[in-house]
């Protein structure tokens, strides 16, 4: 073959690869170059020079018809046109650009032979398999022939696609830089970089961000323009959901890019394109939070079907990302450094107008009034117009003359400021002078030289409290007084810490030197050891159950003298009702219970005295019966009878003097024994059954009923019942009595048919003295009025109860229970 | 039949009367004293049966019925003590006494208790 061209004097298309080839294959008898051999010098030169060149270069030859020929370098450039158009018409070859385009270039070189260069010129090749978006740069001159004429035009082309697409994305980031710069929040810069986004939809052909929430969700905020309104992004990304087409959780959980190939299925349209060719592939970039690097949301990016989806290409992606978190960071910061801003505005605003207390600066030396918030107008009782630009004194003529002004002038002039509490200021508000009570402090104000400018006042009223302490004091002062004149402390104690505080009047009475000297076990050691356990700690018990603290007992004072005192109290519950405190009072009772026991003690001497006679008197009347009765004489033997029922009666009242005495005097001694109720019940009704002519029915548990208790006292119970309801049923022929046992107690009850007491008087009937019936029929049923009160407390004092069930003219029914003792 | 004796204590001459004529009425004889004394000087004759009240002028009945009860030569005496004191059951109980009667009494409990010490 080489021999062949060397023969055919060829040597020029020696070489030139597959180009140089095809051109000496090529049929030329048909081309209006005609043979080779025949080709002027100057053409064989330049075919030459292309054919050896690694560049790309072509050259088209004739002034009419141009002929097209390049090399292999440049076959890249051609893509399918080679090998068709290699030795045929450039006309032909880019017919579609060639009027508009070429021509004119052509004739500008043909005509005035001068050069051009063409830069950056895009150029799709499909040299990679695909349609590339590549760039060129191309330069094209005169071949000047054996003539001295524009044979033809030689071009040399240069590949710029890596510089222009590398300044392409430079420019894109540095227009959203500029665009960070003028929005103000996170949303304005997103919607701002989209929009430039859009424009370069060459290197994105879509976008979208996803910012993560405080709940984990990654929300969408911002997309390139084509996306909205259909949906390959959804507004929240469902990190559980089974379609994770876009792989966020991969994203996040490894913080690398995850490449999403079939793109092509969510990405069916785009408006904007560079080819009408759709993206296949996506990459999901995760966007990093400057500050400490956590992942903060998911960049997609679209890549370009026309690129090839290189390392710079990948970089780039990550570029715009971590400028958008960057920029996010960055406006964080600014929107929070202005809330910051706008909040102390606020707050030195707030402080200063809506205070809850009067603040007023005055400045200079005259003190005049620059500034004043509401609560000092309505402090001082007036209005804005009469305290603005006004000095001291003429707004405060009344504080002259009391000081107030010297005061503000020293901190003025000395720099040290003044505070008062509870001063005390006589101030013309409300049309008069009346004397209110001020906290407040003055402040020298000073500028930013430390030079004293003014005075900031700040204040309050406390004229209500002042006096309401004043009050409170004067009360508590009286109630001192009064405390101190019956003997009486008050205390308060803390049940969790037993913690107390008391009155003074606390340590006079328990014997103490100081107060100080006293605290919750001191106090319980001065108890008398008999009373500590029996009276107080039982007390004390009782008023954790029911609230009421009371009890009297004796205390031992350090010379051995004893004293009463008597201790009453309430227990408070907290929320949870439980015991939390106590207050009380404790009084000296030491006088009174002498005076008690002298008492008792007379009483015990008249009921004994009286008793005497009594005794006497009835055996006498017994004795004389018995002898009337022996002589025959019967109906003096029954005046003797009746007269020793009328000495019953009084030997009764008598018993109920001393029952009283003795409960009175707490010396009610009981002495349980163990006895089986219903034999006691037997025995009084059998016994009473005998004084009266109604049927005394009794219904009761065949079982006994056993008790541990003093069986007289409680016959006395039964026996003051049944004798109460024979007296107040005068219209009815029997009584019921019933006894029968309960959940640990037995419960008695004595039924009458007769006059009933009133619902009212019920609650009044276990006192003493007190009798049901006080109008002229009280004449008609005798009695102190004692029996159901000693009752009750022989009961109450046996851990019984003791109660009523009754209607007015219905008759009565009286309970009363006791503890059972079946041990 | 030798007649059973009962001393009977007590400051109400009234009563001192009536008890000695029931008693004789029931065939006892009966020795009074208007405050026991007599009781503890010169006991030349025991009795088969006191009868002592508490409070008597000048003398404490239950004082007199603790001598007697710690004295081995008095100490079987039966004593019931007879008095309108509230507390009679615990001064009876701490002065041994063998019974009490509280004022004022039945005449049948008075002669139910004395036929029960003297049989």
């Amino acid at each position: 073959m080489e021999d062949t061209a060397k023969l055919n004097n060829l040597s020029f298309l020696k070489g030139g690869g597959d180009c140089g080839e095809l051109l000496r294959n090529f049929d030329w008898s048909k081309s209006v170059l005609g043979p080779p051999q025949l080709w002027p010098q100057s053409l064989k030169t330049s075919v030459s020079i292309i054919l050896h060149s690694k560049y790309p270069m072509f050259l088209w030859w004739g002034r009419d018809t141009i002929i097209n020929i390049h090399n292999d370098a440049y076959v890249a450039l051609m893509g399918t046109k080679h090998p068709y158009f290699l030795g045929r018409r450039a006309d032909e070859l880019w017919s579609e650009i060639w009027e508009e385009n070429l021509l004119p270039m052509k004739n500008m070189i043909f005509d005035d032979a001068e050069s051009i260069y063409g830069q950056d010129l895009m150029l799709v090749l499909e040299r990679k398999g695909f349609r590339e978006e590549g760039y060129y740069n191309f330069s094209y001159s005169p071949i000047i022939n054996e003539y001295g004429d524009v044979g033809g035009l030689f071009c040399a082309c240069h590949e710029e696609t890596k510089k222009v697409l590398q300044q392409r994305r430079m420019q894109l980031s540095t227009e959203i830089n500029s665009a960070s710069w003028v929005s103000n929040s996170i949303a304005e810069v997103i919607n701002a970089s989209y929009k430039i986004i859009d424009k370069y939809y060459s290197d994105i052909p879509f976008s979208a961000l996803y910012i993560l929430n405080a709940k984990g969700v990654a929300q969408l905020v911002g997309s390139t323009a084509e996306l909205q309104g259909h949906e390959p992004f959804d507004e929240y990304y469902d990190f559980s959901a089974e379609d994770n087409f876009w792989q966020f959780g991969k994203v996040i959980k490894s913080r690398m890019p995850v490449f999403i190939e079939g793109v092509g299925d969510k990405i069916t349209r785009l408006h904007h394109t560079l080819l009408g060719d759709l993206p296949r592939t996506a990459v999901c970039i995760p966007v990093f939070k400057p500050a400490d690097h956590q992942p903060i949301g998911i960049m997609v990016f679209g890549v370009s079907p026309n690129l090839v989806f290189n390392d710079e290409y990948q970089q780039f992606f990550q570029l715009i990302a971590s400028k958008i978190s960057l920029i996010m960071g960055s406006i964080n910061a600014r929107e929070q450094e202005k809330l910051l801003i706008k909040a102390s505005e606020e707050n030195l605003n707030n402080i200063l107008f809506q205070a809850p207390v009067s603040i007023a600066i005055f400045k200079g030396k005259e003190l005049r009034i620059e500034l004043v918030n509401n609560k000092s107008l309505l402090m001082w009782d007036r209005t804005l117009e009469q305290v603005k630009g006004k000095t001291f004194a003429e707004v405060f003529p009344e504080l002259v003359s009391q000081g107030h002004k010297e005061i503000v002038e020293e901190v003025y002039d000395r720099g040290i400021s003044f505070s008062a509490n509870e001063s005390p200021v006589d101030i013309f508000r409300r049309g008069e002078l009346s004397t209110a009570y001020f906290n407040f402090v003055h402040e020298p104000l000073r500028d930013i030289h430390h030079q004293i400018i003014g005075v900031v006042t700040v204040g309050f009223e406390v004229t209500d409290q002042v006096l309401a302490r004043k009050k409170v004091e004067e009360s508590e002062h009286r109630l001192n007084m009064a405390l101190d004149y019956t003997n009486t402390a008050s205390w308060e104690m803390d049940l969790h810490t037993k913690n107390i505080i008391f009155t003074n009047q606390m340590a006079r009475i328990l014997g103490f030197e100081k107060a100080a000297d006293l605290n919750f076990y001191k106090m319980r050691e001065r108890i008398h050891p008999d009373d500590r356990r029996d009276v107080v700690e039982k007390a004390f018990n009782a008023a954790m159950l029911n609230g009421d603290y009371n009890y009297d007992a004796r205390i031992v004072l350090p010379d051995g003298t004893i004293k009463w005192i008597h201790t009453q109290g309430k227990v408070l519950f907290d929320e949870q009702h439980m015991p939390s405190k106590m207050i009380g009072t404790v009084k000296d009772i030491t006088d009174t219970k002498n005076e008690q026991n002298r008492k008792d003690e007379f009483m015990g001497v008249i009921t004994h005295e009286l008793k005497t006679p009594v005794t006497s008197v009835k055996a006498f009347a017994q004795y004389l019966q018995e002898r009337f009765l022996k002589t025959g004489d019967e109906k003096s033997a029954a005046l003797l009878g009746k007269m020793g029922n009328q000495i019953n009666k009084l030997t009764l009242l008598i018993q109920d003097l001393v029952d009283l005495t003795m409960i009175e005097g707490t010396v009610l001694k009981l002495q349980p024994q163990h006895f089986d109720f219903n034999e006691l019940l037997a025995d009084t009704v059998e016994e009473l059954q005998r004084t009266t002519t109604k049927k005394i029915k009794v219904v009761s548990d065949r079982q006994a009923l056993n008790v541990n208790a003093d069986r007289d006292r409680t016959g006395q119970v039964l026996i003051n019942l049944i004798s109460n309801a024979i007296k107040y049923s005068p219209e009815a022929d029997h009584l019921e009595v019933n006894s029968f046992s309960g959940n640990e107690h037995l419960i008695c009850s004595v039924k009458d048919f007769g006059i009933g007491i009133a619902r009212e008087k019920q609650k009044n009937l276990f006192e003493r003295f007190y009798r049901v019936l006080e109008d002229e029929r009280s004449n008609s049923f005798p009695g102190l009025g004692l029996g159901l009160y000693i009752s009750a407390e022989i009961i109450r004092r046996q851990n019984g109860a003791i109660w009523v069930e009754s209607e007015r003219g219905e008759g009565s029914v009286f309970y009363f229970s006791l503890p059972l003792n079946n041990s | 039949m030798l007649k059973k004796r009962v001393y009977v204590a007590d400051d109400d001459p009234a009563i001192l009367e009536i008890i000695t004529m029931i008693l004789e009425d029931e065939g006892y004889e009966v020795e009074t004293s208007v405050d026991g004394r007599s009781l503890q000087d010169e006991l030349t004759i025991q009795p088969d049966l006191v009868l002592l009240d508490i409070r008597m002028s000048g003398s404490d009945g239950g004082e007199i019925c603790r001598k007697l009860k710690s004295n081995v030569r008095t100490r079987a005496i039966p004593i019931i003590l007879v008095s309108a004191n509230k507390d009679i059951v615990s001064i009876a109980n701490n002065c041994f006494a063998n019974d009490f009667l509280p004022k004022p009494f039945e005449i049948s409990d008075l002669i139910q208790l004395t036929h029960k010490y003297t049989s």
